[in-house]
């Protein structure tokens, strides 16, 4: 059983410039971050909701307490950790993945990172690796050139609430040519009711470097909603290359609105691993700024929605510079009344001559209860590029599970098995723990005892 | 269950609207469609740049034209009771304001009630007619056939076409709809089509202009075994500015859904594609598939494609693909290299995109066929 009756500081519910105030008093910020909430926060009140994707109306904003900082300092060993908030994290397999020597784990608790270590080895090469808050008191200079600069606060509603209120996520700067040799990994976890999680994640990877980020994302189900709102910037240097991924398993009241945008140097990489299965209402389209020559990105992603849950998510890629190239690869399954809405863009500017994008996104539904709606746009404004668009939405053959049947598996099993083979292009590139979980995940919503 | 948001319509106004009073004729038959259309702004267009509107008066249409077909005008039919239900009945269209505005005060159009194999041509003359809106509406008796040819022709300033044809089950209806537009300000097409059991259509849209045009064509498949096929091409240049839509409904069985644009853009010439395949919880074994090329010819062009797919069914097959591409160049190399100068071959290349188009069209339209011919060479 979770609790959380160990916050000491829990701020009032609705959002205000008091509240603003408070907040960044009790983090010790310096003058421009607090100037920076402020001004989230006017833009925040003076947005009105996206229109377009999940109905979000049922959401109240007022009554989602926007801050609860867990009564414990930053600990530096895990054994550190209360007992109550060490069992969470313990059946999340956290000190497991650890012990499996991954370059650092960073979990965060409601809204404060309250374990964090870092192999000596990485501090050596000069790879920083913190808490975003203590980022923001130790390097404030170089926090400050980064921070929402990608997002700015006044690019959408969301965008401006986690302005205002952020707290929490993962910095990390990788020196030029430094090669981030293991995955390093940070984990959220949400474990109040009625709250919003707003963690900030910041990377700044530098020229000719290269780093592999794994973010996991979760909560208990309580009869409140929850909110996420979270924002992941990457700065991906010349001939850098960064591997993001992410697993966004929140809990079923989830609202999960949340922010995710690189931009790419000249011959830089973004990978994108992206999968999304938890929350009742999800808009998450990871964004590529291909703003160097020659700079690439790549996306593998899965959207899993099943009852009670709408899906809204997607991919967007903005070509600005020549020989600049995209590939996507998404796909969704949608199961027991689940809605899984794919929207993608990719604009190809008049300066991008000779890039090349393909899109495939495709959907499997397992039932006739559910929905799988497909809406990409392709803008394409010169006429030296070569941009394709495919997009598939089928059912699960029968003929495949009948020979499946037919050499001794249950039916169950045929499905869980159709269903792992579509979902494969995207299993394998995850951490194996993660994949391991995720096959679990089918077996149980499938009933299959295969796994 | 689940609300899907969508960005609401926006509109503006204008000073100098149509009234009431520009109805000359039956003024109390189009009194309820009128307060309809008085409470409707008009559209704002992102993409087409529209978000200005000036009333060009409706006249009395100069001419005749009905080339061919037993059909009555639109006007005479509201003479009959059950082809005025048809011909006043609303819907969507590019935009319900431009519909009604359509269906309202209309100089054009015509009913044909078909009920054997028949065919219909119509060539409607924009020189002699600074504004031209049609009202039409097609009716195919079951197990009829037909085939209706409709081209704009050059010149005018507004066009605005509102169309619906039912076609009852085992009946068929080939329609081509040739747009000559290139000096009209603004081009107005909307379409509706209702296909009972074993209906079919199929639409050829060829399109060269005008300035800025916006055509719509919607297909609700409810018979079983219904199909519909819209295939299109056109051909932007200088700074015209197209925005087409396709959209097949599946609500039946079997049903099946094909929609297939070629796009050639040169100047600064800007295309949007939208392509919406929604298949209905009651489509079982639905098949619908859609796909669009474009190709740029100036780097200064600008296309867009939105190829969707909306599926509530699991026993489907719903595909669709894109494409925007430069010109072959292994192609071009290859054509100048026997000896034909670049333009030449760009004009073959291009030509070969609308040679299937031209072949669909019926062998005694031979005047149109060279009309078309002549449009892509100047084009180019």
């Amino acid at each position: 059983m979770m609790n959380n009756f160990n916050a000491i500081l829990k701020t009032e519910p609705g959002l205000n410039r008091s509240i603003i105030e408070e907040i960044s008093a009790a983090k010790d910020e310096p003058y421009w971050m607090r100037e920076l909430r402020m001004k989230s926060l006017e833009f925040f009140l003076n947005r009105p909701n996206p229109n377009f994707g999940v109905d979000i109306s049922s959401l109240d904003l007022n009554s989602i307490v926007n801050y609860v900082r867990p009564s414990v300092q930053n600990e530096r060993s895990w054994e550190d950790v209360p007992e109550d908030i060490r069992n969470n994290f313990e059946k999340l397999g956290i000190p497991e993945a650890e012990r499996k020597a991954l370059a650092g784990v960073g979990a965060q608790y409601d809204s404060e990172v309250v374990y964090h270590n870092m192999k000596e080895s990485l501090s050596k090469l000069g790879v920083i690796f913190l808490e975003m808050g203590t980022a923001v008191r130790e390097y404030p200079d170089l926090v400050k050139k980064y921070f929402m600069r990608l997002i700015p606060p006044n690019d959408h509603k969301f965008a401006a609430l986690h302005g205002a209120v952020w707290s929490g996520g993962t910095f990390i700067y990788v020196p030029p040519n430094v090669k981030v040799p293991m995955p390093i990994q940070s984990y959220y976890l949400m474990g109040s009711p009625g709250m919003g999680q707003f963690e900030h994640t910041l990377i700044v990877v530098d020229k000719g470097a290269k780093l592999e980020f794994i973010e996991g994302c979760s909560g208990q189900n309580y009869s409140v909603s929850n909110m996420h709102a979270g924002a992941v910037e990457i700065y991906v240097g010349e001939g850098a290359t960064v591997r993001f991924s992410t697993i966004e398993n929140w809990a079923k009241n989830t609202y999960n609105l949340n922010t995710k945008r690189a931009s790419v140097d000249k011959d830089g990489t973004i990978i994108w691993i992206s999968g999304t299965m938890g929350s009742a209402k999800t808009m998450l389209y990871p964004s590529s700024i291909l703003k160097g020559k020659g700079a690439r990105t790549e996306y593998t992603t899965i959207t899993y929605a099943g009852p009670g849950q709408h899906l809204d998510t997607g991919t967007k890629v903005f070509h600005l510079a020549p020989y600049t190239s995209s590939k996507v690869d998404s796909r969704s399954i949608s199961f027991g009344g689940g809605y899984a809405f794919y929207r993608g863009l990719v604009r190809v500017s008049e300066s991008a001559i000779h890039s090349k994008s393909s899109v495939d996104c495709s959907a499997l539904m397992v039932d006739d209860i559910s929905k799988s709606d497909t809406l990409p746009i392709i803008e394409v404004m010169n006429n030296e590029s070569e941009i394709g668009h495919e997009a598939y939405v089928g059912k699960i053959n029968e003929e495949q599970i009948y020979y499946l049947m037919s050499r001794g598996l249950s039916e169950d099993d045929a499905r869980a098995l159709i269903v792992r083979g579509f979902l494969e292009p995207f299993i394998k590139q995850l951490p194996f723990e993660y994949a391991v979980e995720f096959n679990r995940l089918i077996d149980m919503h499938f009933n299959s005892k295969i796994g | 269950m689940f609300v899907r948001i969508e960005p609401k319509r926006q509109g503006f106004k204008v000073s100098d609207d149509y009234n009431f009073e520009d109805l000359t004729e039956n003024k109390e038959l189009f009194k309820e469609l009128f307060l309809e259309y008085s409470q409707y702004d008009f559209p704002k267009w992102k993409r087409l740049e529209f978000s200005d509107f000036k009333k060009i008066p409706v006249q009395k249409y100069v001419g005749n034209f009905i080339k061919e077909g037993n059909v009555s005008l639109s006007k005479k039919a509201l003479n009959s009771p059950i082809f005025k239900e048809f011909l006043l009945e609303k819907f969507k269209g590019v935009d319900p304001k431009f519909t009604l505005m359509a269906l309202i005060f209309f100089n054009s159009g015509i009913f044909g009630n078909i009920d054997e194999n028949s065919k219909i041509t119509l060539k409607y003359d924009m020189n002699s007619n600074q504004s031209v809106l049609e009202n039409s509406g097609l009716a195919l008796q079951n197990n009829s056939s037909g085939t209706l040819v409709r081209e704009y022709g050059s010149g005018g300033k507004f066009l605005n076409s509102a169309s619906k044809f039912s076609l009852k089950h085992d009946s068929k209806l080939r329609v081509f709809n040739v747009f000559l537009n290139s000096r009209t300000g603004l081009v107005i097409s909307s379409n509706l089509y209702t296909l009972e059991e074993n209906a079919e259509i199929e639409v050829y849209d060829v399109i060269f202009g005008g300035q800025k045009t916006a055509i719509d064509h919607d297909a609700n498949l409810i018979g079983r075994n219904s199909k519909a096929t819209f295939k299109s091409v056109y051909f932007g240049r200088g700074k015209e500015r197209l925005d087409l839509k396709y959209a097949i409904n599946h609500f039946g069985e079997k049903t099946f859904g094909k929609i297939e644009s070629n796009g050639v853009l040169g100047d600064e010439s800007y295309s949007v594609v939208r392509g919406n395949i929604d298949i209905k919880n009651t489509a079982y074994n639905a098949n619908s598939e859609e796909k669009s090329t474009v190709i740029n010819l100036s780097s200064r062009a600008r296309a867009d494609s939105i190829p969707s797919l909306f599926v509530d069914n699991n026993n489907v097959v719903a595909k669709h693909g894109a494409s925007v591409g430069n010109i072959d160049e292994n192609k071009l190399y290859y054509l100048m290299s026997r000896g034909l100068d670049e333009r030449s071959a760009i004009e073959l290349i291009v030509s070969g995109i609308f040679q299937p188009f031209i072949d669909e069209i019926p062998q005694d339209n031979s005047e149109l066929k060279d009309e078309i011919e002549n449009a892509i060479s100047i084009r180019i």
